[in-house]
């Protein structure tokens, strides 16, 4: 093949087990990013109604920013899902005769091991969490709850008649999150679920974070891996930690309506 | 005086590339713990031998730690317990009397076994064959340190130039991944001048080439440079994602230190001539 004939350097580079690597990490960074914010975002929850209606409000009345935000979001969890099955259906071809004998693994740990499966787990749970509490679409009660403006007191009023809400104008009338929270964390089955797919994410972060700053050259030397193995876990502890306490504080009656 | 041991020794048999193998169990008496490991496989083999049974097959050359012949896989580990250690390194002191140890090959799709214990690595070959040589003339041999090369360069050159292609580093990976061998023959080109002329070309190459032979893809478990018998740095796979990348070099450019055809070097002086004339304009 001639030169002219090859395909570009950066299809080559896109379609090679390397350019898969890159795709899984800098689709991990924007992922794990908003795992942070949403998980620092979700925290005003303890500080009351108001604070965290105040932060719904926010987010929804910017929707360029949401969108866009969205928008990366979905590609970047399209691509990364895309090119673990894709490297996950090469590793497997890539050894059709397994060992007869189990291995004996040096310095691998499980949460490595079953990155497919945690990820898996974690995707489920994504689109679980968006119909739960984004779309509302399996708990519509717990779901369409609103609060209004008293003009005159200003301040803001739980109400949940219907037709009083389509009459009013958009600004009077807010997305009642706080009370949503409660009601769908008071249900002990949708908070276990929530506390075990949050286990499968902090295994699939421990390994996810550190294999990413690997990918990004940011891992040069034995010191620097270890470090970022630490830092790995750490953010999985902080991320998972944070979003955990959510369903344990409700079904604890912490946080309460 | 020196102690022996027997042994019971489970070993991948399988009689060509298209028939199924299946490990078979052999007893072996008056192993001496001062034997390498693959002189107590040529005690087994003479047994075998009288016997009249076919011996075991397995790569070997220069049993001293240097060829990257001795592929095998033994007990769950390629080439045994010890690390930085081949399989002819490895002696039998390692092990106690009664011991049974399992011997398989190298499993990979790349690898295709060819008898017993011996596997065809062709394909680490042809990925050197894609791009891991430098093949611009770079003149007859110069005076030692004409060409000044930083330490820390020269040190990881040498360091990746240490691995001698066994390819354990695909038998110990989870996925069957080939980065760290490749990273390791980039590696120990990117890291002089020498090596910058090809580099964008070769490095690309290399890739292809090793996705191509059906190697996995690396996930960052770390077991090839854990089982690598030269300890290549795990680095090598670091090094090969950003010279996979990098649209330019990182160290010396030698074409950037040439004078280019039909080009002006910015650090020659203009001719005096050139000079006068601007001058007056």
């Amino acid at each position: 093949m001639t030169d002219a004939k090859r395909p570009g350097r950066l299809s080559t580079l896109a379609r090679s087990t390397i350019g898969a690597k890159i795709v899984m990490a800098t689709t991990g960074v924007i992922l794990v990013g908003f795992l942070v914010v949403h998980m620092l975002g979700n925290l005003q929850i303890y500080l009351g109604p108001d604070t965290m209606n105040h932060y719904a409000q926010t987010l929804k009345g910017t929707p360029a920013l949401l969108w866009g935000v969205r928008a990366v979001l979905l590609v970047s969890l399209v691509l990364h899902v895309l090119a673990a099955v894709r490297l996950k259906g090469l590793n497997n071809a890539a050894r059709p005769q397994a060992y007869a004998v189990p291995r004996r693994y040096r310095i691998t740990s499980s949460a490595a091991r079953f990155m497919l499966l945690s990820g898996l787990v974690v995707l489920a749970f994504i689109v679980y969490h968006l119909l739960h509490f984004t779309v509302g679409a399996t708990n519509p009660a717990d779901f369409n709850l609103h609060e209004v403006l008293d003009v005159a007191t200003q301040t803001w009023v739980r109400n949940d008649n219907e037709q009083l809400l389509a009459k009013l104008p958009p600004e009077l009338v807010r997305h009642d999150v706080y009370s949503m929270f409660v009601r769908g964390f008071t249900n002990p089955l949708i908070a276990g679920t929530y506390i075990v797919a949050q286990l499968l994410l902090a295994m699939h972060l421990s390994h996810a974070v550190a294999s990413m700053l690997h990918t990004l050259g940011l891992s040069k030397g034995t010191a620097a891996r270890e470090r970022n193995i630490n830092i790995g876990r750490a953010i999985a502890a902080v991320v998972v930690l944070g979003n955990l306490s959510f369903p344990i504080a409700v079904q604890a009656g912490l946080v309460h309506l | 005086m020196s102690k022996t041991m027997t042994l019971t020794l489970q070993i991948w048999r399988q009689r060509s590339a298209n028939t199924p193998g299946s490990m078979q169990t052999y007893k072996l008496e008056g192993v001496n713990e001062h034997m390498s490991f693959l002189e107590m496989l040529d005690v087994l083999n003479a047994k075998l031998t009288k016997e009249g049974q076919d011996p075991v097959a397995f790569d070997h050359d220069c049993r001293e730690g240097i060829c990257g012949s001795c592929s095998m896989v033994i007990d769950g580990r390629p080439h045994g317990p010890r690390k930085g250690t081949t399989a002819c390194q490895l002696h039998m002191r390692t092990y106690k009397d009664g011991d049974t140890i399992t011997i398989e090959p190298w499993r990979a799709k790349a690898f295709p076994v060819i008898k017993d214990l011996v596997v065809d690595r062709g394909s680490l070959d042809r990925i050197v064959a894609a791009g891991g040589f430098v093949s611009v003339n770079t003149g007859v041999t110069v005076d030692a340190n004409a060409t000044p090369i930083g330490k820390k360069n020269a040190d990881e050159a040498m360091d990746y130039a240490a691995c001698i292609g066994c390819g354990a580093c695909v038998a110990a990976c989870p996925n069957a991944a080939a980065m760290l061998f490749t990273g390791a023959k980039v590696g120990h080109l990117v890291k002089l001048p020498q090596g910058q002329v090809e580099r964008r070309g070769r490095v690309l190459r290399m890739v292809e080439q090793m996705d191509l032979e059906g190697f996995g893809a690396c996930t960052n478990h770390r077991e090839c440079s854990e089982a690598c018998p030269k300890e290549i740095s795990f680095d090598a796979i670091e090094l090969l994602t950003s010279s996979t990348c990098a649209p330019r070099s990182r160290t010396t450019d030698l074409r950037r230190s040439l004078p280019q055809r039909g080009r002006r070097d910015p650090r020659r002086p203009r001719s005096r001539l050139r000079l006068e004339v601007q001058q007056l304009g």
